[in-house]
């Protein structure tokens, strides 16, 4: 008798409409590549990256045109260890035109605190103090800033109407001349008026 | 003859004015005073207040308070009238204003301004 051999049938496929499923990822590494986004660390920063060449420059851009966001890029810049000094600064600036004086002081200070010989810090520290009412303190940072940068005009023309608001007339004139000195021929009228009240007074 | 006729009670009254002019004077100075006057008297009264709070704590009186003040008592005296003042609070006013003058603030660069700077012709 002749054996029947059952021939293997497979069971007919069902046609119709297919579920999209999930493909399981193919691991990389079993295939000799080294997987090196295999998960996301857990505080990802999520940064936009400055269209000019570092933060600062981008911070200095927007400051220019008077945007705020120019407040998110200098900390920024602060933070990648670009131009600290000088974002400091500019910060302090911001912050005084938003009268915010103490927070103003506070970040001109950090700049010094970088550098204590940063010009612009102690012109700006000199200009927030005088805003404040504390002329001594306002007299020490101009001073030092003319001390630093010799050949700006600007820190001895305040420091000048520092010296008039202490009543010390004659070294106000000192101070104003040295600034017509060094300034531009634009500049020497309002000076010039000045002076001549001065010497009015001094007699 | 009537009570405050009698001779000796009336030069004691009379004194009296002579020592305390605003308690008996006040009544009929009010009612002669035109509306200016009485404008300019109310101003002096809250000048005088602005005065007292400056000098129970002068520390807490910030410079644009001393400049809005001088810059009433000037107003006064462009309309004729005379006021000079708290001489501190004015001085503080006279420095506030001298002080807004001044050049303003200087960005830092960031070695951008130096660089150019630098650039000497040769």
């Amino acid at each position: 008798m002749t054996k029947v051999v059952q021939f293997p049938v497979s069971p007919p496929q069902k046609l119709g409409p297919r579920k999209a499923r999930r493909r399981k990822k193919p691991n990389l590494e079993d295939f000799g590549q080294l997987n090196m986004f295999d998960q996301l660390p857990d505080k990802t920063p999520i940064v936009s990256l400055p269209k000019a060449g570092s933060f600062f420059e981008e911070a200095l851009e927007l400051d220019e045109a008077g945007k705020p966001e120019a407040e998110k890029y200098y900390l920024l810049a602060i933070e990648n260890d670009q131009s600290v000094e000088d974002s400091y600064c500019n910060l302090g600036i911001m912050k005084s035109g938003q009268g915010d004086l103490t927070k103003a002081i506070d970040y001109l200070t950090q700049c010094l605190k970088k550098n204590p010989r940063h010009f612009e810090a102690h012109y700006n520290l000199g200009n927030v103090y005088s805003d404040l009412g504390n002329l001594e303190l306002a007299k020490i940072h101009y001073e030092l800033s003319t001390q630093i940068e010799p050949e700006y005009p600007n820190s001895f023309y305040n420091l000048g109407l520092v010296l008039i608001s202490m009543k010390r007339y004659k070294d106000a004139i000192q101070s104003i001349n040295k600034f017509v000195e060094l300034a531009p021929n634009t500049e020497h009228q309002v000076a010039n008026e000045l002076i001549k009240t001065l010497n009015a007074i001094a007699k | 003859m009537t009570r405050d006729k009698h001779p000796v009670l009336s030069e004691h009254f009379e004194r009296l004015k002579e020592l305390m002019p605003d308690v008996y004077a006040k009544h009929f100075r009010e009612e002669k005073e035109t509306k200016n006057q009485k404008l300019f008297r109310m101003l002096k009264h809250s000048l005088g207040v602005i005065e007292a709070v400056y000098l129970q704590n002068s520390d807490d009186f910030s410079l644009s308070k001393a400049e809005e003040y001088s810059k009433i008592i000037a107003e006064l005296k462009e309309l004729g009238y005379s006021y000079s003042g708290q001489p501190e609070l004015m001085n503080l006013a006279a420095q506030f204003m001298i002080m807004k003058a001044k050049k303003p603030m200087e960005k830092a660069k960031g070695g951008i301004q130096q660089k150019k700077d630098d650039r000497k012709a040769m």
